[in-house]
């Protein structure tokens, strides 16, 4: 087994370093996968399979998927970036071959070098205060495991990773679920509202420009694919089954919410990748979707407070129930979550330039006009100020 | 009590996602008064019955995790739920010609001041990290908000350095639960030994942290991010969220490592960090001075004044429990101060910004006519800030001086007076000009919410000059001052 671990080893090392020195993004892309994939081999060898799950199907998954997402909004930009002011292209090809830029510049060769340098030595001493730290670390004088042990008849679940997650530090995944809650509000802010009909002609170009440049990097023009069709077909239905039984397993065994989540979050992009428009855009049905998880987490620690019993405690004999159900709940949630960032990424249906040139124009006229707040529509936002003043 | 500082802000998140446009703005109010009044309860909880410890899911740290409130973690609730108030009420006027942006934004401000109160009251080092991870993204979410291009280039600056600092920080945590086996603050307190474990646990943490409170050198991202978001946005980033990631530094090095942080390693660390303030004071300073935008002379005066917070290591660190004592009050009364001093600068700036349209510092002749409350909040909140006297900032100063002169380190005293001239030359930058008669601009008039709501904060910050022993006793009955727990 020595013998694997260090193969294993090498080829993390490597596929970190194809990610740096790839001058093409599409392949550094694939090797972060493989290396994602290589490191949930590492956690499996490290006897955690919990974080192998979730390795592989967020870490180098999702994320995956999210980074070629990105690359193929920043190469439909670069192909519809005739139509485009110079900053952007400027910034544009910042973001798409910053190996060729440094490339063309080449009296910065020197400073590079110092830079490469400096960053070497400051690893190395990072590496070097890490292993020290853990070579010459004391006896640990608490055994926190001893008593996850212990605890686990009281917890009503016998997974001890579930048992840490949703009950003896349920308060930190109340806290992380808030975190994924807001990535997604985050993205949503970030895209153009769907019912907006002013579509710029730069817009339009290059949403066919992202097209085509999806179907060179992600899928063969998946839309008319039959084999692609019938393939997808049978593979949701597997991907969702597999999903139900992580999150059902997940009380005695490896698995849980994220994870399940993750794998039904998988199944909506491969419908979207193959073309089925999945994608829900009732927006009050799409946010009662995403925040369902933590409102059932919330109101179920905090209504056992009415009883007396402190926040996030289960009721006696409910723990094991209580915990299926919210963890059931979050699975939708975290699924719908991650694919909402996958299908509502900025630049999805329109690109942020047309919205803030937009922007602009709207608060240049507020401003010039002499009663600066007079300038809203009018009806439910004036109603507030009206109040106020 | 102390679970309802986490339960209405995360209630009010998902309130102001799911229900329509039209029922907010009275659901806010509620909720922030709700919020004030919860905080209000605890404080005098624990000025009466002192420290309280609350079990999470009824599990005792270290299986589960502890809430604690103490004189200073009860401070800071107050404190942000005063400036989360006047900001809100702020923010409902100031955003009502961002139609787009308040949708999100008010989930974000609930998110953002829950996950403060819960690093206020946490009681663990693994339970800060997520908590600092809500803080930080909802901190780069309400960067993005306009969408501009500037301001997603701020913001993704933003991003990185919290995450890298997130990243340290979490490496260090690691590290020190595979040394001692627990996580729970207080316990580890008693557990720490002085090895080259803790010192590269320690280290990572603090180097995390820093980079997280943009501390000089670690400020690069803050002028843009600050300098760039809504005027609402700036007042909250620049009042509370920079100085969580202090307060776990300070917690840290003068709660958790006390018993070992008088040793050689960690007193020299003491003076380094020291040393970084005194960079980011005359750094900070002098940027603000030469800033061409209104809002970056606020952003950067936002770094000089967090150098001063860097002092409390030095002069609490190896020195006198006197020394250390007013150090800790007034490292504690100057994060006050600042929060509500800074919060109205932001706020009072921003209506000056929406009045004439842009922000050069240069086209501010006029002001003093036509936008006069503002303005004079603006000066109130330049008073706190340049530690003239009367004022919380003053006051604030006054006990580092007393504690640098206690402790017998002159540097630190020189360099607190070169530091108030210093802030005292870019304020009166936008006096001079802002004093100048004929107006070379157009004004728009703005809604008087934004006049008032930036002068309340602003007179906080001054009537701290009178009322310093109430927070100071508070603090003290926490029995946290330098010396430990």
């Amino acid at each position: 087994m020595i013998a694997f671990d260090i193969l294993l080893g090498l080829g993390m090392l490597l596929a970190a370093a194809g990610v740096f020195w790839s001058a093409d993004l599409f392949r550094a892309i694939v090797m972060f996968v493989v290396f994602g994939v290589l490191l949930a081999l590492a956690w499996l060898r490290l006897q955690a399979p919990d974080l192998a799950l979730a390795e592989a199907a967020i870490g180098a998954g999702l994320t995956g998927v999210l980074l070629l997402d990105t690359l193929s909004v920043l190469r439909a930009k670069k192909t519809a970036a005739g139509k485009l002011p110079p900053v952007d292209q400027q910034l544009l090809n910042t973001f798409t071959s910053t190996r060729a830029c440094a490339a063309q510049n080449n009296h910065g060769k020197g400073h590079e070098n110092l830079r490469f340098l400096a960053v070497g030595l400051l690893s190395l001493g990072i590496l070097i205060a890490l292993q020290a730290a853990l070579f010459m670390r004391p006896e640990a004088a608490v055994n926190l495991p001893s008593m996850v042990a212990e605890g686990i008849p009281d917890a009503g679940i016998e997974h001890p990773i579930t048992a840490v997650l949703l009950n003896f530090r349920s308060y930190d995944t109340l806290l992380e679920v808030a975190v994924l809650l807001v990535a997604v509000i985050i993205g949503l802010s970030l895209r153009i509202p769907s019912n907006s009909n002013e579509q710029q002609a730069p817009s339009s170009a290059l949403i066919g420009a992202r097209q085509a440049a999806y179907a060179g990097v992600i899928s063969e023009d998946g839309g008319n694919d039959p084999i692609l069709r019938n393939f997808t077909q049978r593979l949701i239905p597997l991907v969702l089954v597999t999903g139900g039984y992580i999150l059902w397993a997940g009380s005695t065994m490896p698995g849980g919410a994220f994870q399940a989540g993750a794998l039904i979050a998988a199944a909506g992009v491969i419908a979207r990748l193959a073309g089925y428009n999945i994608a829900s855009r009732v927006d009050q049905l799409l946010r009662f979707g995403l925040v369902l998880g933590f409102l059932v987490f919330l109101t179920v620690a905090a209504s056992v407070m009415f009883g007396g019993r402190p926040f996030l405690n289960y009721p006696d004999g409910w723990a094991g129930s209580l915990i299926f159900f919210i963890e059931a709940m979050l699975t939708f949630s975290i699924g719908l979550t991650l694919l909402s960032l996958f299908v509502h990424s900025p630049g999805d249906g329109a690109e942020p330039n047309a919205k803030s040139s937009q922007r602009s124009v709207k608060s240049g006229s507020t401003v010039g006009s002499d009663n600066g707040v007079g300038n809203r529509p009018p009806g439910n936002s004036g109603k507030a100020e009206a109040d106020h003043d | 009590m102390m679970p309802l500082l986490l339960i209405i802000p995360l209630a009010w998140a998902i309130l102001c996602i799911l229900l329509p446009q039209r029922w907010l703005s009275l659901t806010i109010r509620a909720g922030l008064l709700l919020q004030v009044g919860a905080a209000l309860l605890l404080t005098a909880d624990v000025y009466v019955n002192g420290p309280i410890e609350y079990a999470l899911g009824d599990w005792q740290a270290p299986l589960g995790i502890a809430l604690i409130a103490d004189g200073v973690s009860v401070t800071l609730i107050s404190l942000s739920a005063v400036v989360a108030l006047f900001v809100a009420f702020y923010a409902q006027s100031y955003l009502q010609r961002y139609e787009h942006e308040q949708t999100y934004f008010w989930p974000l401000f609930w998110f953002l001041l829950a996950s403060l109160n819960g690093i206020w009251l946490a009681g663990d080092l693994f339970n800060l990290y997520v908590g600092l991870e809500l803080l930080g993204l909802a901190a780069v979410g309400m960067v993005t908000l306009t969408g501009e291009k500037p301001a997603l280039h701020a913001a993704l600056r933003y991003l990185y350095a919290a995450l890298l600092g997130s990243l340290a920080y979490l490496a260090g945590v690691a590290i020190l639960y595979g040394a001692y086996g627990t996580l729970a603050i207080p316990q580890l307190g008693e557990l720490l030994d002085a090895n080259i474990t803790t010192f590269v646990a320690i280290g990572l943490i603090s180097i995390g942290l820093l980079l997280k409170t943009a501390i000089f050198p670690f400020h690069y991202w803050l002028p843009p991010a600050h300098g760039g978001a809504l005027a609402p946005v700036s007042a909250l980033l620049s009042a509370l969220v920079v100085k969580a990631s202090f307060y776990i530094l300070a917690r840290v090095w003068l709660d958790m490592a006390s018993e070992i942080n008088s040793h050689v390693v960690l007193y020299s660390a003491a003076q380094g960090l020291g040393v970084l303030g005194a960079g980011a004071i005359l750094w900070g300073s002098w940027q603000a001075y030469k800033a061409a935008q209104v809002k970056m002379l606020v952003a950067y005066s936002t770094v000089a004044q967090l150098g001063y917070l860097m002092l409390l290591f030095p002069l609490a660190i190896g020195t006198t429990a006197v020394a250390a004592g007013l150090a800790w009050q007034g490292a504690m009364l100057h994060l006050l101060a600042h929060g509500f001093a800074k919060a109205a600068m932001f706020m009072s700036v921003g209506t000056l910004v929406l009045a004439i349209g842009h922000g050069k510092v240069n086209d501010l002749a006029g002001v003093s006519h036509r936008i006069p409350i503002s303005l004079f909040a603006f000066g109130l909140s330049a008073v706190s800030i340049m530690g003239l006297p009367p004022s919380g900032g003053f006051n604030a100063k006054w006990l580092l001086l007393q504690s640098a002169m206690a402790s017998q380190q002159w540097w630190w005293f020189i360099l607190l007076v070169v530091g108030g001239l210093l802030t005292a030359a870019y304020v009166f930058r936008v006096f001079r000009i802002s004093f100048v008669e004929k107006a070379t601009h157009e004004f728009s008039s703005t809604s008087s919410t934004l006049d008032f709501t930036a002068l309340a904060l602003a007179a906080i910050a001054i009537a701290m000059g009178f009322f310093s022993q109430w927070p100071l006793s508070l603090l003290q009955s926490s029995g946290f001052q330098g010396g430990g727990l």
